[in-house]
């Protein structure tokens, strides 16, 4: 079920009723009803994984217990083996394994040796490296013993499974979310309201910004060959507009969601496109995949402890494994190293952590300086949206020699779009103006109630105007 | 939480009563394109219903933007009426709308795109909503609760979809190939047919889960009923296809095509037959160019030749 489909429309209500109904007591209700709508909904699209998510469930649920229970550091370490093993199994065969079949009967085939290249058909259970990393996460802090197990499987199941964040994220720790499913939720009408503002919001992006740029970027990149410069360089920033309103929009429909329920999901975009360097971009895109790398990789690495050379090599980990943690294809590995990359002189420099703040904090416009730091962010990011989005290396360098090419200079192909800009600039404007917020329409600034609702309803009619039906979330494949 | 539903009651009243007000609101684009052609075709229905037995192709934009309807008028020596227009208005539509114009004598050859086999685009989407609302309300007449209860899904997108600016062509503009003046006089649009192909995506891979669906075929088989009721005749062709999207959907295709023969429907030809060059279509996998037209209008002939010696 997506969440900008017919369905959702009324399985959303349907469960909000049935919960906020059952007494505030009856938390333990309250949680067995959601984790069957989270079933429920993650079964709207393949009834045949759900046994694949409860086996991934039940196994990091016990695999908890048991590292907690244990003795020995040993045993301890045996039970983290074993479901970390397991874990990355099942996301290897699912995800990587027709890519590793492939690179290696093509590594065969340039050593002249003749391989048998057809791989299995394997479907991709979508949301699947969401999951799995929401219970590795789990595991690895209580190995580490930063969390106590639960010993409620109801909860632990809700934790892995909760439908706002099943299949996309943000990718959730159980320090977080765990103690909020334990405890009696109360309904909260400003909470409530402010989840419906940020849904609005995030229904704004994906039906308006996202789907609209789609529908000139799509083309441009199935074919890069028949653009000029202007076009594919115009193509790129629509996609980087595409990806943004995509992923960050499904965000604030999950956290939005969750707020409904009574929960408070961690935040997984802050506003990425206003950064002023690549270190800030990260801190501020995906921010949920990000730390779970830095705890869980960058850190038991050895970090930017170990001198330089052992910097560069954990910071170019990170981002190749962050970039194929994205999908089985050379593509997402080129755009992590190229990120890897832009960050290495950061680091090395020390300089990954000057810009902290919001830029233009205090001010209504940016200065000179953080205008061209901020564009010049967004034309690197812009590049490496092009190795991310393409089919293949071959395309993206087609691509990139397409645009380094004198018909950059030349008029782009547009036609139509100019409502989509005004769009865009309407979206950009806003969240400017609410860059300090959680989104930008915590602090609703129109004060009049005539006003604040006529802005609602502007922009449910844009939604419900420029919906397209069947028109997924870009990382749902992931 | 009293306070919480009673505000979204309210705003969803409020959004619901703005959707309703625009939702009859006039809509100048759609009286102009192609969908308002359906009361021209309406009306050519009605003048050649006179004139003796005719050939009447039915079916989606495959028809009314893939055959040479005179050529096919000349070949067989007989009135051809091309009553097809667009595959979002669904089979069930089209086919209950052609119902009152079949007279005694006429052959009806119908030809649905492939997607009217299977999911329930035959049903119709929201093409279909714009043509009852904005093009001919007497249409609604035709509609049972049950494709009802399936529209009501696009409704709400069409009634905002209003709200946008949006103006008629200009009476000067030159006829653009979706317009409702693209079609000639046997109801053929033809403006596109010496314009150079456009590059667009064919059809992609059939998937394994998708299958034919029954409600589909009983609607043709109802409809054969009708047909022989009125004493005319039914055919039943397959669409002129692209050669790359066939390739893609061949799977899909046969499940299809076995479908129909197990119904006993009467089709004439086999899919592979009205298989085309990529080079002769227009923007999609059915619309075609004039070789494409020429080439499939001979096809047609000469089956509908062979079907009725």
């Amino acid at each position: 079920m997506l969440f900008n489909s017919i369905s959702f429309t009324v399985f959303l209500p349907a469960v909000f009723v049935l919960y906020w109904v059952l007494p505030r007591k009856m938390v333990r209700y309250q949680n067995i009803l959601l984790l069957i709508a989270s079933y429920f909904f993650y079964g709207c699209w393949d009834w045949r994984f759900l046994g694949l998510l409860s086996f991934s469930t039940l196994l990091d649920f016990y695999s908890g217990l048991r590292i907690h229970n244990s003795k020995s550091e040993i045993a301890r370490k045996r039970g983290l083996i074993a479901s970390v093993t397991i874990n990355l199994g099942f996301l290897a065969y699912f995800k990587y394994f027709g890519f590793f079949v492939d690179s290696f009967a093509e590594l065969l085939s340039l050593n002249g040796l003749q391989a048998y290249s057809g791989t299995l058909n394997i479907i991709l259970p979508i949301g699947i490296s969401f999951y799995t990393f929401h219970g590795l996460s789990y595991v690895f802090d209580i190995y580490n013993r930063k969390v106590i197990p639960t010993t409620n499987f109801v909860d632990y199941a809700l934790f892995v499974s909760f439908f706002p964040l099943l299949v996309a994220g943000p990718i959730e720790r159980a320090t977080h979310l765990l103690p909020q499913i334990e405890r009696p939720r109360t309904f909260e009408f400003s909470k409530a309201v402010d989840g419906l503002r940020q849904m609005l919001w995030g229904f704004f992006k994906k039906v308006v910004i996202a789907d609209g740029c789609a529908a000139y970027a799509t083309p441009i990149f199935s074919d890069p060959g028949n653009y000029s410069g202007s076009t594919l360089a115009l193509g790129a920033v629509f996609f980087a507009f595409q990806i943004y309103g995509d992923f960050s929009g499904y965000s604030d429909i999950a956290l939005g969601t969750a707020r409904l329920f009574g929960f408070e999901l961690l935040k997984n975009f802050n506003f990425p496109y206003f950064s002023r360097d690549i270190a800030e971009f990260w801190r501020r895109w995906h921010i949920s995949l990000s730390s779970w790398f830095k705890d869980y990789l960058y850190y038991p690495l050895g970090g930017s402890r170990g001198g330089k050379l052992l910097t560069i090599r954990n910071t170019l980990i990170i981002f190749a494994v962050s970039g194929f943690w994205h999908g089985a294809n050379w593509t997402f590995i080129a755009w992590g190293l190229y990120h890897g990359l832009l960050f290495l002189p950061l680091v090395l420099l020390d300089r990954n952590r000057q810009n902290i703040g919001t830029a233009a904090e205090g001010r209504l416009l940016p200065s000179f300086k953080e205008a061209f730091q901020m564009g010049l962010t967004f034309i690197m990011v812009t590049i490496g949206w092009i190795l991310f989005r393409a089919e293949n290396i071959t395309k993206a360098v087609e691509y990139l020699q397409g645009i380094a090419d004198n018909s950059l200079f030349s008029m782009p192909m547009h036609s139509g779009h100019h409502t989509l800009m005004v769009f865009i600039a309407l979206m950009f404007g806003i969240e400017w103006l609410e860059r300090t917020s959680n989104h930008p329409f915590e602090t609703v600034r129109f004060g009049y109630p005539v006003i604040r609702w006529s802005m609602y309803l502007f922009l449910l009619v844009l939604c419900l105007a420029n919906y397209k039906q069947d028109q997924e979330f870009i990382y749902f494949q992931f | 939480m009293k306070r919480f539903v009673a505000y979204t009651a309210i705003f969803t009243s409020l959004a619901l009563l703005l959707l309703a007000v625009a939702l009859f609101m006039p809509n100048p684009v759609v009286q102009h394109n192609m969908l308002g052609a359906l009361v021209d075709k309406h009306e050519l229905l009605r003048k050649t219903g006179n004139i003796g037995p005719r050939i009447v192709l039915i079916g989606g934009s495959n028809v009314s933007y893939g055959v040479d309807s005179k050529r096919i008028q000349e070949a067989m020596q007989m009135p051809v009426v091309n009553a097809g227009l667009h595959a979002s208005l669904g089979m069930k539509f089209y086919l209950t709308d052609l119902q009152p114009y079949i007279r005694d004598g006429d052959m009806v050859v119908v030809i649905p795109e492939y997607s009217q086999y299977y999911t329930d685009s035959f049903y119709g989407n929201i093409e279909l909503v714009s043509v009852l609302v904005d093009v001919d309300r007497a249409c609604m007449k035709q509609i049972g609760p049950g494709q009802w209860w399936h529209l009501m899904q696009f409704i709400p997108f069409y009634a905002a979809s209003k709200l946008k600016v949006s103006r008629a062509p200009a009476t000067d503009a030159p006829v653009g190939v979706y317009d409702r003046k693209a079609f000639n006089s046997h109801g053929d649009a033809y403006i596109h047919w010496s314009k150079p192909g456009i590059k667009f995506t064919p059809a992609q891979k059939a998937r394994e889960e998708d299958r034919v669906n029954p409600e589909a075929m009983k609607l043709l088989v109802d409809f054969q009923e009708f047909v022989r009721a009125k004493n005319a005749r039914m055919v039943l062709l397959p669409p002129a296809y692209h050669s790359t999207s066939f390739v893609n959907q061949k799977p899909l295709i046969d499940k299809i095509y076995r479908a129909i023969r197990e119904h006993n429907l009467p089709v004439i030809a086999k899919p592979e037959r009205y298989v085309l060059p990529d080079s002769v279509f227009f923007d999609t996998s059915y619309h075609l160019i004039r070789p494409g037209i020429e080439r499939r209008s001979e096809l047609i002939i000469e089956d509908l030749r062979r079907a009725f010696p």
